[in-house]
Protein backbone atom coordinates (compact mmCIF):
# COMPACT_ATOMS: atom_id res chain seq x y z
CA UNK A 1 0.00 0.00 0.00
CA UNK A 2 2.63 2.27 1.04
CA UNK A 3 4.60 1.91 -2.58
CA UNK A 4 1.26 2.55 -4.34
CA UNK A 5 0.74 5.78 -2.46
CA UNK A 6 4.30 6.79 -3.25
CA UNK A 7 4.77 6.08 -6.78
CA UNK A 8 1.17 7.48 -7.03
CA UNK A 9 2.34 10.75 -5.13
CA UNK A 10 5.01 10.98 -7.11
CA UNK A 11 2.74 10.74 -10.49
CA UNK A 12 0.73 13.31 -9.08
CA UNK A 13 3.60 15.63 -9.11
CA UNK A 14 3.42 17.50 -11.87
CA UNK A 15 7.12 17.95 -12.35
CA UNK A 16 7.92 14.31 -11.25
CA UNK A 17 5.43 12.47 -13.36
CA UNK A 18 7.56 11.96 -16.31
CA UNK A 19 9.97 10.19 -14.26
CA UNK A 20 7.14 7.85 -12.67
CA UNK A 21 6.53 4.66 -14.83
CA UNK A 22 3.50 5.14 -16.43
CA UNK A 23 4.21 8.52 -18.38
CA UNK A 24 0.40 8.87 -18.67
CA UNK A 25 -0.83 6.53 -15.71
CA UNK A 26 -2.26 8.29 -12.53
CA UNK A 27 -2.35 11.56 -13.59
CA UNK A 28 -3.85 11.69 -16.88
CA UNK A 29 -7.53 12.99 -17.22
CA UNK A 30 -9.59 10.05 -18.22
CA UNK A 31 -13.23 9.01 -17.29
CA UNK A 32 -12.23 6.29 -15.46
CA UNK A 33 -9.96 8.00 -13.22
CA UNK A 34 -13.26 8.59 -10.82
CA UNK A 35 -13.79 4.96 -10.18
CA UNK A 36 -10.20 5.00 -8.68
CA UNK A 37 -11.35 8.43 -5.99
CA UNK A 38 -14.50 6.39 -5.35
CA UNK A 39 -13.11 3.15 -4.59
CA UNK A 40 -10.06 5.08 -1.65
CA UNK A 41 -13.17 6.98 -0.97
CA UNK A 42 -15.37 3.40 0.03
CA UNK A 43 -12.25 1.61 1.46
CA UNK A 44 -11.77 4.94 4.53
CA UNK A 45 -14.97 4.27 4.98
CA UNK A 46 -15.10 0.78 5.58
CA UNK A 47 -11.58 0.64 6.66
CA UNK A 48 -12.81 2.65 10.17
CA UNK A 49 -9.60 5.39 9.69
CA UNK A 50 -12.27 7.85 10.54
CA UNK A 51 -13.10 7.25 14.36
CA UNK A 52 -9.91 6.23 14.75
CA UNK A 53 -8.39 9.73 13.98
CA UNK A 54 -9.10 13.22 15.50
CA UNK A 55 -10.24 16.08 14.55
CA UNK A 56 -7.17 17.84 15.08
CA UNK A 57 -5.25 15.22 13.00
CA UNK A 58 -7.93 15.71 10.17
CA UNK A 59 -7.21 20.17 10.03
CA UNK A 60 -3.68 19.41 10.53
CA UNK A 61 -3.53 16.85 6.90
CA UNK A 62 -5.69 19.90 5.53
CA UNK A 63 -3.36 22.44 6.89
CA UNK A 64 -0.39 20.48 5.69
CA UNK A 65 -1.57 19.58 2.39
CA UNK A 66 -2.60 23.00 1.46
CA UNK A 67 0.52 24.11 -0.08
CA UNK A 68 1.26 20.56 -1.75
CA UNK A 69 -2.06 20.88 -3.00
CA UNK A 70 -1.44 23.91 -4.94
CA UNK A 71 1.47 22.99 -6.66
CA UNK A 72 0.82 19.38 -7.15
CA UNK A 73 -2.33 18.43 -7.74
CA UNK A 74 -1.85 17.76 -11.61
CA UNK A 75 -4.94 15.97 -12.06
CA UNK A 76 -8.54 15.23 -9.88
CA UNK A 77 -7.34 11.86 -9.16
CA UNK A 78 -4.16 12.78 -7.68
CA UNK A 79 -3.43 11.50 -3.85
CA UNK A 80 -2.79 15.22 -2.50
CA UNK A 81 -6.57 16.13 -3.79
CA UNK A 82 -8.13 13.28 -2.26
CA UNK A 83 -6.46 13.96 1.29
CA UNK A 84 -7.48 17.30 1.08
CA UNK A 85 -11.18 16.47 0.09
CA UNK A 86 -11.14 13.64 2.73
CA UNK A 87 -10.07 15.91 5.56
CA UNK A 88 -12.65 18.77 4.70
CA UNK A 89 -15.63 15.91 4.77
CA UNK A 90 -14.63 14.72 7.94
CA UNK A 91 -14.03 18.30 9.40
CA UNK A 92 -17.25 19.56 7.74
CA UNK A 93 -19.01 16.42 9.23
CA UNK A 94 -18.10 16.77 12.46
CA UNK A 95 -17.90 20.35 13.31
CA UNK A 96 -20.04 22.32 10.75
CA UNK A 97 -23.39 23.67 11.71
CA UNK A 98 -25.64 25.27 9.37
CA UNK A 99 -28.91 26.39 9.01
CA UNK A 100 -31.32 24.28 6.22
CA UNK A 101 -30.58 26.78 3.23
CA UNK A 102 -28.05 24.57 2.17
CA UNK A 103 -30.59 21.80 1.46
CA UNK A 104 -32.50 24.45 -0.71
CA UNK A 105 -29.59 24.79 -2.94
CA UNK A 106 -28.13 20.68 -2.65
CA UNK A 107 -30.79 19.76 -5.51
CA UNK A 108 -29.63 22.38 -8.27
CA UNK A 109 -26.02 21.86 -7.85
CA UNK A 110 -25.90 19.24 -10.85
CA UNK A 111 -27.85 21.65 -13.04
CA UNK A 112 -25.08 24.40 -12.00
CA UNK A 113 -22.29 22.57 -12.70
CA UNK A 114 -24.24 21.40 -16.60
CA UNK A 115 -25.43 25.07 -17.42
CA UNK A 116 -21.98 26.96 -16.52
CA UNK A 117 -19.72 24.28 -18.29
CA UNK A 118 -21.98 25.08 -22.13
CA UNK A 119 -21.18 27.47 -24.27
CA UNK A 120 -22.94 30.54 -22.55
CA UNK A 121 -21.64 29.50 -19.39
CA UNK A 122 -17.96 30.02 -20.85
CA UNK A 123 -19.36 33.21 -22.37
CA UNK A 124 -20.64 34.29 -19.69
CA UNK A 125 -17.06 34.04 -17.68
CA UNK A 126 -15.57 36.05 -20.75
CA UNK A 127 -18.24 39.11 -20.77
CA UNK A 128 -18.37 39.10 -17.02
CA UNK A 129 -14.52 39.44 -16.51
CA UNK A 130 -14.58 41.87 -19.59
CA UNK A 131 -16.90 44.31 -17.78
CA UNK A 132 -14.76 43.73 -14.48
CA UNK A 133 -11.55 44.12 -15.86
CA UNK A 134 -12.71 46.99 -17.49
CA UNK A 135 -13.33 48.65 -13.72
CA UNK A 136 -9.85 47.96 -12.79
CA UNK A 137 -11.50 45.55 -9.95
CA UNK A 138 -8.31 43.23 -8.53
CA UNK A 139 -7.59 40.02 -10.45
CA UNK A 140 -8.94 37.58 -7.80
CA UNK A 141 -11.51 39.43 -6.27
CA UNK A 142 -12.85 39.59 -10.02
CA UNK A 143 -12.63 35.78 -10.55
CA UNK A 144 -14.52 35.69 -7.04
CA UNK A 145 -17.49 37.91 -8.45
CA UNK A 146 -17.76 36.64 -11.43
CA UNK A 147 -17.84 32.67 -10.33
CA UNK A 148 -20.39 34.29 -7.44
CA UNK A 149 -22.93 35.81 -10.55
CA UNK A 150 -22.52 32.69 -12.74
CA UNK A 151 -23.33 30.45 -9.73
CA UNK A 152 -26.57 32.38 -8.60
CA UNK A 153 -27.37 33.38 -12.36
CA UNK A 154 -27.63 29.09 -13.22
CA UNK A 155 -29.04 28.36 -9.76
CA UNK A 156 -31.66 31.49 -10.41
CA UNK A 157 -32.14 29.49 -14.30
CA UNK A 158 -32.34 25.89 -12.54
CA UNK A 159 -34.98 27.39 -9.63
CA UNK A 160 -36.98 28.33 -12.52
CA UNK A 161 -36.81 25.03 -14.52
CA UNK A 162 -37.68 22.89 -11.16
CA UNK A 163 -40.57 25.29 -10.86
CA UNK A 164 -42.51 25.07 -14.03
CA UNK A 165 -41.54 21.30 -13.75
CA UNK A 166 -43.48 21.44 -10.54
CA UNK A 167 -46.19 23.15 -11.72
CA UNK A 168 -46.85 20.44 -14.51
CA UNK A 169 -46.57 17.59 -12.68
CA UNK A 170 -49.02 19.28 -10.44
CA UNK A 171 -51.56 19.87 -13.13
CA UNK A 172 -50.48 16.84 -14.59
CA UNK A 173 -51.63 14.59 -11.70
CA UNK A 174 -55.34 13.58 -10.97
CA UNK A 175 -56.86 15.28 -7.86
CA UNK A 176 -57.93 12.66 -5.57
CA UNK A 177 -61.91 12.07 -4.91
CA UNK A 178 -63.56 11.62 -1.98
CA UNK B 1 -33.01 9.24 3.81
CA UNK B 2 -32.87 12.98 5.35
CA UNK B 3 -29.93 15.36 3.87
CA UNK B 4 -26.88 16.43 6.31
CA UNK B 5 -26.96 19.88 5.98
CA UNK B 6 -23.40 20.01 6.65
CA UNK B 7 -22.53 18.09 3.71
CA UNK B 8 -25.18 20.08 1.50
CA UNK B 9 -23.12 23.00 2.67
CA UNK B 10 -19.89 21.03 1.90
CA UNK B 11 -21.30 20.46 -1.76
CA UNK B 12 -22.03 23.82 -2.10
CA UNK B 13 -18.73 25.14 -1.79
CA UNK B 14 -17.36 22.26 -4.10
CA UNK B 15 -19.68 23.24 -6.45
CA UNK B 16 -18.69 27.18 -5.93
CA UNK B 17 -15.07 26.12 -6.18
CA UNK B 18 -15.60 24.50 -9.87
CA UNK B 19 -17.26 27.23 -10.91
CA UNK B 20 -14.59 29.05 -10.05
CA UNK B 21 -11.69 26.52 -10.86
CA UNK B 22 -13.38 27.10 -14.85
CA UNK B 23 -13.44 30.80 -14.42
CA UNK B 24 -9.87 30.74 -13.54
CA UNK B 25 -8.93 28.89 -16.92
CA UNK B 26 -10.91 30.78 -19.04
CA UNK B 27 -9.14 33.77 -21.17
CA UNK B 28 -5.38 34.00 -21.70
CA UNK B 29 -3.72 33.50 -18.63
CA UNK B 30 -4.52 30.49 -16.79
CA UNK B 31 -3.61 31.15 -13.59
CA UNK B 32 -2.30 27.49 -12.79
CA UNK B 33 -1.71 27.27 -8.69
CA UNK B 34 -5.38 28.21 -8.19
CA UNK B 35 -6.58 26.19 -10.64
CA UNK B 36 -4.75 23.50 -8.76
CA UNK B 37 -5.72 23.33 -5.76
CA UNK B 38 -9.51 23.87 -7.03
CA UNK B 39 -9.23 20.24 -8.77
CA UNK B 40 -9.75 19.17 -5.06
CA UNK B 41 -13.32 20.11 -5.62
CA UNK B 42 -13.60 17.78 -8.15
CA UNK B 43 -12.30 14.75 -5.96
CA UNK B 44 -14.40 16.10 -3.32
CA UNK B 45 -17.94 15.31 -5.17
CA UNK B 46 -16.48 11.90 -6.02
CA UNK B 47 -15.37 11.76 -2.57
CA UNK B 48 -19.02 11.53 -1.27
CA UNK B 49 -20.22 9.29 -3.24
CA UNK B 50 -17.89 6.68 -2.92
CA UNK B 51 -18.38 7.54 1.47
CA UNK B 52 -22.04 7.00 0.61
CA UNK B 53 -22.45 4.97 -2.40
CA UNK B 54 -24.27 5.22 -5.06
CA UNK B 55 -27.24 3.60 -5.88
CA UNK B 56 -27.64 2.68 -9.61
CA UNK B 57 -31.38 3.29 -10.38
CA UNK B 58 -33.07 3.56 -13.68
CA UNK B 59 -34.97 6.71 -12.74
CA UNK B 60 -31.57 8.33 -11.35
CA UNK B 61 -30.28 7.68 -15.28
CA UNK B 62 -32.80 9.14 -16.64
CA UNK B 63 -32.87 11.80 -14.73
CA UNK B 64 -29.18 12.68 -15.19
CA UNK B 65 -29.12 12.19 -18.80
CA UNK B 66 -32.52 14.42 -19.25
CA UNK B 67 -31.18 17.48 -16.76
CA UNK B 68 -28.07 17.10 -19.19
CA UNK B 69 -29.81 17.19 -22.49
CA UNK B 70 -31.95 20.07 -20.85
CA UNK B 71 -28.95 22.02 -19.77
CA UNK B 72 -26.71 21.27 -22.82
CA UNK B 73 -29.89 22.60 -25.26
CA UNK B 74 -30.36 25.85 -23.12
CA UNK B 75 -26.65 26.52 -23.30
CA UNK B 76 -26.72 25.95 -27.19
CA UNK B 77 -30.01 27.97 -27.50
CA UNK B 78 -28.89 30.63 -25.69
CA UNK B 79 -25.84 30.63 -27.46
CA UNK B 80 -28.12 30.80 -30.81
CA UNK B 81 -30.40 33.57 -29.33
CA UNK B 82 -27.26 36.08 -28.27
CA UNK B 83 -25.17 34.84 -31.34
CA UNK B 84 -22.42 34.26 -29.15
CA UNK B 85 -19.85 32.29 -31.33
CA UNK B 86 -20.23 30.34 -34.45
CA UNK B 87 -19.41 26.39 -35.53
CA UNK B 88 -20.76 25.39 -32.71
CA UNK B 89 -22.04 21.49 -32.67
CA UNK B 90 -24.99 19.62 -32.80
CA UNK B 91 -26.71 19.60 -29.83
CA UNK B 92 -26.44 15.37 -30.09
CA UNK B 93 -23.11 16.11 -30.39
CA UNK B 94 -22.26 18.47 -27.47
CA UNK B 95 -24.89 15.98 -25.38
CA UNK B 96 -22.19 13.29 -25.98
CA UNK B 97 -18.67 15.05 -26.28
CA UNK B 98 -19.14 18.00 -24.01
CA UNK B 99 -20.10 16.43 -20.83
CA UNK B 100 -16.90 14.01 -19.52
CA UNK B 101 -18.33 13.99 -16.33
CA UNK B 102 -22.09 12.95 -16.50
CA UNK B 103 -20.66 9.70 -18.84
CA UNK B 104 -17.71 8.92 -16.45
CA UNK B 105 -20.43 9.27 -13.49
CA UNK B 106 -22.50 6.54 -15.63
CA UNK B 107 -19.76 4.34 -15.59
CA UNK B 108 -18.96 4.67 -11.91
CA UNK B 109 -22.95 4.04 -11.33
CA UNK B 110 -22.74 0.99 -13.17
CA UNK B 111 -19.52 -0.59 -11.67
CA UNK B 112 -20.05 1.01 -7.97
CA UNK B 113 -22.37 -1.85 -6.81
CA UNK B 114 -19.08 -4.42 -7.71
CA UNK B 115 -16.88 -2.18 -6.07
CA UNK B 116 -18.81 -1.76 -2.75
CA UNK B 117 -19.29 -5.47 -2.44
CA UNK B 118 -15.19 -6.18 -3.13
CA UNK B 119 -14.40 -3.65 -0.55
CA UNK B 120 -17.19 -4.92 2.24
CA UNK B 121 -16.91 -8.10 1.57
CA UNK B 122 -14.01 -9.82 3.11
CA UNK B 123 -10.87 -8.16 5.14
CA UNK B 124 -8.35 -10.91 3.59
CA UNK B 125 -8.81 -9.36 -0.11
CA UNK B 126 -8.83 -6.04 1.34
CA UNK B 127 -5.03 -5.33 0.18
CA UNK B 128 -5.83 -4.97 -3.16
CA UNK B 129 -7.40 -1.79 -2.81
CA UNK B 130 -4.71 0.40 -3.33
CA UNK B 131 -3.71 -1.46 -5.81
CA UNK B 132 -6.96 -1.44 -8.07
CA UNK B 133 -7.10 2.10 -7.17
CA UNK B 134 -3.77 3.00 -9.08
CA UNK B 135 -5.30 0.54 -12.10
CA UNK B 136 -8.32 2.32 -11.92
CA UNK B 137 -6.85 5.83 -12.15
CA UNK B 138 -4.89 4.54 -15.52
CA UNK B 139 -5.90 6.27 -18.58
CA UNK B 140 -7.46 3.60 -20.32
CA UNK B 141 -7.10 5.56 -23.52
CA UNK B 142 -3.80 5.58 -23.55
CA UNK B 143 -2.79 2.48 -21.98
CA UNK B 144 -5.59 0.24 -23.26
CA UNK B 145 -7.01 1.20 -26.55
CA UNK B 146 -9.29 -1.45 -27.21
CA UNK B 147 -11.15 -0.43 -23.72
CA UNK B 148 -10.89 2.84 -24.52
CA UNK B 149 -12.33 3.00 -27.68
CA UNK B 150 -15.60 1.59 -25.88
CA UNK B 151 -16.12 4.35 -23.62
CA UNK B 152 -18.68 7.02 -24.59
CA UNK B 153 -16.26 10.07 -24.26
CA UNK B 154 -14.14 8.93 -26.95
CA UNK B 155 -16.86 7.61 -29.04
CA UNK B 156 -18.06 11.32 -28.64
CA UNK B 157 -15.06 12.81 -29.30
CA UNK B 158 -14.66 10.77 -32.57
CA UNK B 159 -18.23 11.98 -33.65
CA UNK B 160 -17.49 15.37 -33.10
CA UNK B 161 -13.65 15.40 -34.83
CA UNK B 162 -15.09 13.57 -37.75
Amino acid sequence: MLVVFIWAWLAGIGHTKEFVFPVEGFATESPLTLIGIYMAARWFRVSGLECKMSSKAFAGIFVLGLPFASIGVANYNSPFAFVMAMSLFVLFKRHMKCGTWSLAVAPSLFSIYMLHSTFAGQRLFIMAEDWLMSNRIPVYSMYLLVAAAVFASCFILDTCRRGCWYLCRKATTPKEVN
Amino acid sequence: MRRNAAIELYRCLLMFGIVLMHCVSQGPIVRIVPYRFLMACVTGFVFISGYYGIKCTSFKIVHILATTFLCSAIGLFSCRIFGWGSGQPHIWQYFISGNWYVWAYLVLMAIAPIIDRAVESDKQHRWAIPLLVAVFGWNFLAGMPVIGGLLPHPVGFGSHTF
